[in-house]
């Protein structure tokens, strides 16, 4: 009897498609991705999909238009395990900077002006909002290693582990000087880990675009980079940039002690 | 132990020379850090009293490395880290962090890659002056009796040189017209007139010797509470601290076959929400007093219990890293006031 492959469909929404590409990219465990898998639909590197019912949907990008709602929750439907790969589709991307403050019907008649849509657009969501997600890979773009580890442990069976450390877990292992101790505008601990520390590495504050760490201590650090002089309206802005909907929570949370 | 002398001219060309027993390392500065690394010349070397940016266990406690490859057959170990090296330049402080992590992962069973790298290892200790954060003299780490193969004292005119081991001595051999045998009275009190300057030397103490007591008694006290609420979890205090020792291993598996796959282990935190996570998701410290609790009764307490003395040595390293000012001086020094009653 020939061996069982897990039936796979790569998937990509709203967003730059640099989760997939990532994943193509991974070319010296490509061949062993295709190989243990039976790939069913990945239109980045196949323009012949198959849409059938399958084990494991790895999902990119936020949902932004009605036909992609649709779309997600046909994926849904027919997945066994719904895995969420990449900023956009975890918490909702740039696209989501300005989730849920009533401004989008504005802003997309400011920027498109008065056309007929192809397909309606909706605020840009992350998968959650319309959908149930089983694991969630976060990244801009997902991490090579976390991804390969991620997708090796799904297809044999195992549960993913997690990696929920800021930042500064691997900023710290790369030996460089706290960026916070020089009074510069970091969201290292607010942040997901997995990247590296790449903005760091290179002197660079972290932007926050691995999106929210759950266990961040939000209202210490805004109080935090005020003291460095930062405008509280400046902190806010930049920790939606990437934010999305992970970061409201936080938000309402301090609003409502202010 | 022998006790010798040394010109500061031999130095260079005395520490080069010991490339023949292992590869050089030590505290080099690269991009503005000073990091323990491989030296290739010995203006690299920094022998100062500057503390390099991550303790000296990262050279013993690898941050992040593959344990072994498995597969259906068993496992194979990789000590592919394991090096023979000489690494100059370690202050007592960081001798002191040593001997703490060899009570931990050299007792039974021990753990086979930080002995290999200790066995492979051979230390050539500096003395320091105190750096502005320098608490060693609070925690009784600022001289060392063991824990290295040579030991160099610089007295300006001459180095006194602690030898140490056999291999210490096998190292003087290879150089012995460098070295005289011949400590007088005089050098002697040279030698402590720099001890008594560099006790003068230091700006900041902390209660080193109650906090036992003082954690034992403040288990209920709400000065945690006001720390865990400062505190950004960002984990810096732990990989900063020379005796944190704690690691997490993971199973990657190979994409090819279920049973096939690596061991990888890397430095983990007691800071990190996910570190007292258990089955069932139960999380016995999920509040990060209770964390910030539990580092600082193991630093301070704990490991006296289990070790004979507390796992502090006084670098400083906490006091310079933490971004909200939580370590051990501002700890102890908040225990000691507001939860025992003033005088």
């Amino acid at each position: 009897m020939p061996e069982y492959k897990p039936r796979v469909g790569i998937y990509g929404f709203t967003g730059c498609a640099g989760d997939q590409l990532l994943i193509i990219h991974t070319e010296d465990r490509l061949l062993d991705f295709f190989n243990a898998v039976e790939m069913r639909s990945f239109v980045m590197a196949s323009s012949n999909p198959l849409e059938t019912e399958i084990d494991i949907a790895f999902v990119e990008g936020s949902i932004s238009t009605e036909e992609e709602r649709q779309h997600i929750k046909e994926i849904r439907d027919r997945a066994g395990v719904l895995v969420a790969i990449g900023n956009c589709a975890v918490s909702g991307g740039p696209q989501a900077m300005f989730a849920k403050d009533g401004s989008f019907a504005r802003r997309l008649k400011q920027v498109y002006g008065d056309i007929k849509f192809i397909t309606n657009p909706v605020e840009g969501a992350p998968l959650d909002e319309v959908v149930s997600v089983d694991y969630y890979l976060p990244g801009c773009p997902i991490s090579q290693s976390q991804a390969m580890a991620l997708i090796a442990r799904l297809i044999h069976g195992a549960d993913p582990e997690e990696f929920p450390h800021p930042v500064c877990h691997e900023c710290k292992l790369n030996e460089n000087l706290c960026l916070l101790l020089d009074q510069k505008f970091c969201l290292g601990p607010l942040t997901l880990g997995g990247c590296h520390s790449a903005c760091p590495n290179n002197g660079l504050p972290c932007v926050g675009c691995w999106g929210p760490n759950p266990d961040g201590n939000f209202e210490e650090q805004l109080g935090l980079l005020e003291s460095f002089g930062i405008p509280h309206e400046d902190i806010i802005r930049r920790v939606r940039n990437f934010g999305g909907y992970k970061i409201l929570a936080h938000i309402e949370k301090l609003s409502g002690k202010r | 132990m022998r006790i010798l002398k040394m010109k500061p001219d031999f130095l260079k060309e005395f520490l080069m020379g010991l490339e023949g027993f292992g590869a050089l390392y030590g505290p080099k500065r690269q991009s503005g850090i000073l990091k323990y690394a491989p030296i290739e010349s010995y203006d690299e070397l920094v022998l100062d009293g500057e503390n390099t940016l991550l303790p000296l266990k990262r050279l013993f406690h690898p941050m992040r490395f593959d344990m072994f490859r498995f597969d259906s057959r068993g496992f194979e170990a990789d000590y592919s880290i394991f090096e023979k090296r000489v690494i100059i330049g370690v202050h007592p402080c960081e001798i002191h962090g040593i001997l703490k992590l060899d009570e931990v992962f050299l007792v039974h069973p021990p753990d086979p890659y930080y002995a290999g790298l200790r066995k492979n290892s051979a230390i050539i200790g500096f003395s320091c002056l105190p750096a502005e954060n320098a608490l060693c003299r609070s925690t009784g780490t600022d001289i060392v009796a063991e824990g290295f193969d040579l030991f160099f004292v610089d007295l300006t005119d001459f180095y006194l040189v602690w030898v140490g081991s056999s291999f210490g001595y096998d190292m003087i051999l290879e150089k012995e017209d460098f070295f005289d045998e011949n400590v007088t009275h005089e050098d002697i009190q040279i030698y402590i007139e720099w001890r008594e300057k560099r006790n003068r030397m230091f700006k900041k103490s902390f209660n080193f010797r109650d906090m036992p007591d003082i954690i034992e008694l403040s288990y209920k006290s709400e000065i945690w509470d006001y720390f865990g609420k400062k505190c950004l979890s960002c984990g810096q205090c732990t990989m900063v601290c020379p005796t944190c020792n704690c690691y997490n291993v993971t199973d990657v598996l190979d994409l090819a076959t279920e049973t096939s796959g690596r061991r990888e282990r890397m430095w983990d935190s007691c800071m990190f929400a996910d570190y007292s996570l258990v089955a069932g998701g139960h999380n016995f410290r999920h509040a990060r007093a209770d964390r910030l609790k539990l580092w600082y009764t193991h630093k301070l307490k704990a490991f006296a219990h289990k070790y004979g003395s507390p796992a502090c040595v006084g670098c400083g390293r906490c006091v310079e890293t933490c971004p909200v000012d939580i370590n051990v001086l501002t700890v102890s020094e908040a225990l000691t006031s507001c939860e025992v009653p003033e005088e």
